[in-house]
């Protein structure tokens, strides 16, 4: 089942790969956040699902909300003469992603603890 | 967690794989897109002046070549004319001194030659650092220098200076007129070697401020026999007219 996504993310590559036309029109400066946005809720699924706080609604929004959002910013950078304006973007989807990969990774740290942690009460009552 | 999963599958399988889509798209694209060129590399594009592929500066140099062959030949036609009478000859005589005055022959003499080019030291600082290296001012100075101290011809870097001659900055090459140079600038100047070695030697004088911040930036020597090529510029005159026609 997990393995659907991945292909999906597989076949977006292609896609893209396969309309080089499509994809080099976007313009360089909106595609860098419009990415970042988009892993930054692909790790925020990841987490709550882990947490078993998944919500499908909130999941799809946060996507599109996310990226409309980021692109505008750049956009209004642009138009107000803020170049840098992107980097507030960047920098909070930046620092989400890196607090998203750590919540991730303590979860299956505490996961695969507790496996372990009930492997030795185990053998402990075999003895 | 697998089981968990398993359960909320139809659900969350749809928006999941939606977004993946579109993420894998997106950075795929950004993957494709083709690398800024940095700054100065596009610079030299432009201007054409990097060394191997070539450039404008190039096609320059040919056409430059092309003026001066036949610059030359209408002087040996001139000569032709002049040797099938007295007043063609007078006149003749005439034209090729005003000639050799305006830079359009090759002449030969002694002289002096003026290296200048960029300190090897450097600084962060963009003021200071500026200092550090030869502008198109230090030429327009330098050759200012040697016209006030009796030069008769002079040329820079092998493009001979004229009237029209103009010098300007662009990024990190400098001017002279259409031809594009940069460090280190070799000036050579036709007149008495010693005058023009001993005005723009002297203490106080440009030269002497460049060497005040790097001495290795200048070198100047006495030259016995130099050899400055035509000016090959643009000659046109437009706009300006002979106010009272000779009688």
């Amino acid at each position: 089942m997990i393995l659907i996504p991945i292909l999906a993310l597989i076949l977006g590559g292609v896609l893209a790969m396969a309309n080089r036309d499509v994809a080099e029109s976007i313009p360089r400066e909106y595609i860098g956040v419009a990415v970042l946005a988009g892993v930054d809720t692909v790790f925020g699924g990841i987490r709550s699902s882990l947490e078993g706080r998944f919500q499908n609604d909130l999941f799809l929004t946060g996507f599109l909300f996310n990226t409309v959002l980021a692109v505008g910013l750049v956009a209004l950078g642009f138009r107000l003469g803020i170049a840098e304006f992107y980097i507030a973007a960047v920098v909070t989807f930046g620092g989400r992603l890196f607090l998203n990969a750590s919540i991730i990774r303590r979860q299956y740290l505490t996961r695969v603890m507790d496996i372990r942690g009930q492997r030795r009460k185990e053998s402990d009552r075999q003895a | 967690m697998s089981k968990v999963l398993s359960r909320s599958a139809p659900t969350w399988l749809l928006p999941v794989t939606t977004v993946c889509l579109v993420t894998g798209f997106l950075v795929v694209s950004a993957w494709n897109q083709t690398p800024v060129p940095n700054a100065a590399s596009r610079l030299q594009d432009r201007l054409g002046v990097q060394s191997g592929a070539p450039g404008v500066g190039e096609s320059i140099g040919e056409k430059a070549n092309e003026i001066a062959k036949l610059r030359e030949e209408i002087t040996k036609l001139e000569n032709a004319v002049a040797t099938q009478s007295r007043q063609a000859n007078v006149l003749n005589d005439n034209l090729q001194s005003v000639k050799e005055f305006a830079g359009l022959t090759e002449v030969e003499g002694p002289g002096i030659e003026i290296v200048m080019k960029d300190s090897e030291r450097a600084s962060d600082d963009d003021f200071i650092g500026s200092a550090y290296v030869i502008h198109d001012r230090d030429v327009i100075n330098v050759v200012n220098e040697l016209w006030m101290s009796g030069a008769e011809a002079v040329s820079v870097n092998g493009h001979r200076v004229s009237v029209r001659t103009s010098y300007r900055c662009e990024g990190p090459v400098i001017y002279v007129g259409r031809n594009p140079i940069s460090s280190p600038v070799v000036i050579q100047a036709i007149g008495s070697p010693e005058t023009l070695f001993g005005a723009l030697t002297m203490r106080g004088r440009y030269l002497d401020d460049i060497r005040q911040v790097d001495p290795a930036m200048v070198d100047v020597r006495k030259k016995e026999r130099l050899v400055l090529p035509a000016y090959t510029g643009s000659t046109e005159v437009k706009y300006a007219k002979s106010g009272k026609k000779p009688q």
